[in-house]
């Protein structure tokens, strides 16, 4: 019991960095997200083929080839860019690299997730506004966007809940920088140690479910505030679907 | 013109190229084992999610709900590692006397003669299983759910025919089943695929590992090609590769779809 303790006090650091992906990821990738659905609903041909064809590709491919891809190519424009501009121990850094593929990543799902609800708006709604003469503006803040939001929600939830699990891929993938290491290299490394893959390995499960249970605790209590105004709010349930 | 065409046709055939192609052998094996498995898996934990007894219920949401409730990558790097460990553990257990011990100076295995080595072969194998084991809990739930979608009138039905509860179960809700568990698990097999990119963390030489060796850096004539960092290069070639797979995948099951729904109500889908 008592190792189980130690165990748990080694890996408190490391889940700092799969928070921080996470953080830094979620609210980035949410408006990015906005800007994807209302470009895939988009009448113009441009805007809508490149923000269906963004969706498509990053939710077609691996996170891992995407971590891999991305690295690369800002490798490759270390000499001719970053490095005459001075900003390559920044731009290549995992903190930074780990954040954008991310934000990419979880973008697109997000988008795909928005884009659906959006549909599902009730038609009915939006031309009761259009008849009160609201502006395209006014229309989206004030009937579209507040019920795209409500229909979207449950399924965003799982979708962050994902979001922090793909955090266990950033540094399988991109290079660690000294000290700082996320669960699954901390695991990894004890690992290698002791060869106890029983207790490290579920060590860092036990975080990676305490976080996941506490991110849908937090947004169950935002969707029961968005749903304040129904006689009865719907429960959500622990229940990581298979969107993504 | 036409000697850059042979030159860039010569390379991408070279000795490396071409155990580069024949890697891709390993990630198809591995979601095709895995995702058989994983509908082998799923079936299994929804069988145990329906049951009357309650321990096996138990068993069957505990399944489905911690593995899907950790990370995939999690899972699919604990169970090869755990396993090689246990047949050493066991292995160990038979063979290994006390001055072996003692002789040992690592941290594992007890003794020299209980190690186990695994080679490619082996690791696929158990990556596959790993892999099916994983997306296992998730097909779980498809084909849960898609059990309980099957209308209630088609099994009271069997009953009154006089058909027992197991046949009931394997002759009438398991085969009409599917056209409700396709999409999910359509949906299941996009994310295998996508979890094939993992198989180089068990040291397996796949597409991953040989675009990771092909596009570093050469600065020797005499290894071949003199060139910069082309990593990229090839990333991007496996990006595009995986996305051709998904295409072609969703392609495919639109088809199975459709043949499966022949004779259901369109609603029904």
């Amino acid at each position: 019991m008592d190792r189980f303790l130690n165990e748990l006090s080694l890996f408190a650091p490391a889940v700092v960095f799969n928070i921080y992906f996470a953080l830094a990821s979620i609210p980035l990738g949410f408006i990015f997200a906005v800007f994807l659905a209302l470009g895939k609903a988009s009448d113009n041909v441009l805007v809508n083929r490149l923000s269906r064809g963004f969706i498509y590709a990053f939710r077609g491919s691996p996170l891992f080839i995407q971590f891999f891809m991305i690295y690369s190519m800002m490798l490759a424009l270390n000499i001719g860019f970053w490095k005459p501009w001075g900003i390559s121990w920044f731009v290549l850094h995992p903190l930074f690299i780990g954040p954008l593929v991310l934000v990419l990543n979880t973008a697109a799902y997000t988008a795909e997730i928005f884009y659906g609800a959006l549909r599902a708006v009730p038609r009915g709604e939006v031309e009761a506004a259009r008849a009160y003469g609201m502006s395209k503006s006014q229309q989206f803040r004030r009937v579209v966007w507040p019920n795209l939001i409500r229909l979207a929600w449950p399924a965003y939830t799982n979708e962050v809940v994902f979001l922090f699990h793909a955090t266990a891929l950033v540094y399988l993938a991109l290079p660690v920088v000294g000290q700082q290491m996320d669960l699954m290299i901390t695991a990894k490394q004890l690992f290698e140690r002791d060869y106890n893959a029983v207790l490290h390995y579920s060590a860092a499960a036990l975080y990676f479910l305490a976080v996941s249970l506490t991110i849908f605790f937090i947004f169950g209590l935002i969707y029961a505030r968005l749903m304040r105004h129904m006689p009865a709010p719907p429960r959500m349930r622990f229940k990581p679907k298979w969107i993504r | 013109m036409s000697d850059d065409l042979a030159f860039w046709l010569s390379y991408i055939t070279n000795g490396k190229h071409l155990t580069w192609y024949a890697s891709f052998q390993f990630t198809i094996f591995a979601a095709v084992v895995g995702g058989a498995l994983a509908t082998i898996f799923g079936l299994l934990g929804a069988t145990l999610k329906n049951s009357r007894f309650w321990p096996l219920r138990l068993l069957g949401s505990g399944y489905s709900n911690i593995v899907r409730g950790v990370p995939d990558v999690l899972f699919f790097l604990f169970v090869p590692l755990a396993f090689e460990q246990g047949v050493e553990w066991l292995l160990a257990s038979q063979v290994c006397t006390a001055d072996m011990i003692a002789a040992q100076s690592a941290a594992w295995p007890p003794c020299k003669e209980a190690n186990w080595i695994l080679g490619t072969p082996e690791y696929l194998v158990l990556a596959s299983v790993s892999l099916g084991l994983v997306y296992g809990a998730f097909a779980t739930n498809v084909i849960h759910g898609a059990l309980r979608s099957v209308p209630g009138g088609q099994l009271e039905a069997a009953r009154a025919y006089g058909l027992t509860a197991a046949q009931v179960l394997w002759r009438v809700q398991i085969r009409q089943m599917w056209v409700y568990a396709l999409p999910g698990l359509s949906n299941v097999w996009m994310l295998i695929i996508k979890s094939t990119s993992l198989l180089s963390l068990l040291q397996i030489a796949d597409i991953v590992l040989w675009a990771d060796r092909l596009g570093a850096p050469n600065f020797l004539p005499a290894v071949g090609l003199v060139h910069e960092d082309w990593r990229w290069r090839y990333y991007l070639v496996l990006f595009v590769f995986y996305i051709l797979v998904t295409f072609l995948s969703e392609k495919g099951f639109e088809a199975i779809m459709r043949r499966a729904g022949r004779g259901i109500l369109s609603e029904a889908r």
